[in-house]
């Protein structure tokens, strides 16, 4: 890495591009279902202390696997400069800083919590650093990765906000932590769409490198059918079956787009609204659980629905500009890519 | 090419020197006179901002980074507990 100009527009920058706003929402929406859980909904120093503990994890992840997957997000990401390793623009001193400082703020937060949360939050820091640091490197070991990676995603959240009470633990505790964790399992089989071309190229044995479209499309879809119906036994709620039914039925037809699309052309698109839709579900997961604890009338709990509704009409409009970027989108079947000059079937 | 001034008391070797007039870049001076060949000055001349020290740099990540997490964890309070705490108190 040669010297770089670091000024504090250039580094405000970097460390935004070290927040990955989707992952924030997804781990920082599971932890305060777990605070939810523990009777602290409408607690705003526990949640202002979760949301940080959480964040400052999340930002420690990101730092030290940016790093591990410079040349892969080179190739992957490369063109979208939201890589601030991949694209050379922050020396080491500032991505240590960065994880040093997350690391820290992390770990103060949840020990202001609880001692359990603070447990939690350092188990979810070692299993971070043992995903991407050099001598363990789980990122590259397949199935192990796949079983990993949610797990740590879903439980160290949750147990840090389920334990800013105190260490306790309910029966449907396990389902809140194993619904999240199976239809988590099922998103992260899609984020290999995205990075498929450098996976290959550097032979990231990926399930997607595996065993291709189709099988991977069933399987994600299988667990995220399986993750809906364990919540649903956990909440027992009507609500909510009423809220996901039509979420589920979406997500069906994109998988099954995703698989019938050889091409893989609208991958990113199709990928990013299974994504809203579950953050939706999450939404109205925490809603579900939060509005009860306080008593709050039937309306409020509509009203969390038009925020649901709102991730579907947001999905629809990143669609919209899809289609307006290249009308061929809007074609009921697979369009294939532009050949390249020179290619065989040119 | 002559242009007014000349690159300095002493230097009448050739080489590249500041342009007089036009400090961006550099001039080549034959010896007697300045020619129409220019090069971007800014390898040459010294950074007008003194280069950032290590401390600073960590000291400023520190602080964006404390900034960041803080708005951050204001910003969840104020779109999940403060709404629970309003229904809460009005129970």
């Amino acid at each position: 890495m040669g010297e770089q100009q670091v000024n504090t527009p250039s580094l405000l920058v970097a460390v935004r591009d070290f927040v990955r706003p989707a992952f924030v929402f997804l781990v920082v929406s599971i932890a305060l279902i777990g605070s939810a859980q523990a009777g602290a909904a409408a607690d705003q120093r526990v949640t202002f202390l979760v949301a940080v503990a959480i964040l400052g994890w999340a930002v420690f992840a990101a730092a030290p696997n940016d790093v591990a997957d410079r040349a892969v997000d080179r190739m992957n990401l490369g063109h979208t400069a939201r890589r601030p390793v991949a694209d050379d623009r922050v020396p080491p001193v500032v991505i240590t800083s960065v994880a040093a400082t997350s690391a820290a703020a992390s770990l103060t937060a949840s020990a202001l919590l609880s001692p359990a949360s603070l447990l939690a939050a350092v188990g979810g820091l070692l299993c971070a650093g043992a995903y991407s640091f050099p001598r363990s490197r789980l990122a590259g070991r397949g199935l192990t990765t796949s079983l990993f990676l949610p797990m740590v995603y879903v439980v160290t959240p949750y147990a840090t906000g389920r334990w800013s009470a105190g260490l306790e633990l309910r029966a449907d505790d396990l389902l809140l932590v194993v619904g999240p964790y199976v239809s988590f399992m099922g998103r992260l089989l899609l984020k290999d769409f995205r990075d498929e071309h450098g996976d290959r190229l550097f032979g990231k044995r990926t399930f997607l490198v595996r065993h291709g479209r189709r099988t991977t499309c069933l399987l994600s879809t299988c667990a995220w059918m399986v993750g809906v119906a364990i919540l649903l036994v956990a909440r027992q709620s009507w609500p909510l079956v009423v809220a996901w039914i039509p979420l589920c039925l979406a997500v069906i037809v994109l998988l099954r787009q995703v698989s019938d699309d050889e091409w893989g052309v609208d991958d990113v698109y199709r990928i990013t609204m299974i994504a809203i839709a579950g953050r939706a579900t999450l939404v109205s997961l925490l809603a579900d659980i939060g509005l009860r604890q306080v008593s709050a009338p039937p309306w409020a709990w509509w009203l969390t629905q038009v925020t649901v509704v709102g991730f579907s009409l947001e999905a629809i409009r990143r669609w919209a500009v899809a289609c307006r970027a290249n009308p061929a989108r809007l074609a009921p079947w697979p369009v294939p890519p532009p050949l390249l000059p020179g290619s065989p079937a040119s | 090419m002559t242009q007014h001034g000349d690159p300095g008391a002493g230097r009448t070797n050739p080489g590249w020197y500041p342009d007089p007039s036009w400090p961006t870049v550099v001039r080549w001076w034959d010896g007697k006179g300045w020619t129409k060949h220019t090069a971007p000055n800014d390898a040459k001349a010294p950074s007008r901002r003194a280069p950032r020290s290590m401390l600073h740099t960590i000291v400023l990540t520190v602080v964006i980074v404390l900034v960041v997490l803080g708005l951050a964890g204001v910003a969840f309070v104020a779109l999940v507990a403060y709404g629970m705490s309003q229904w809460a108190s009005n129970k």
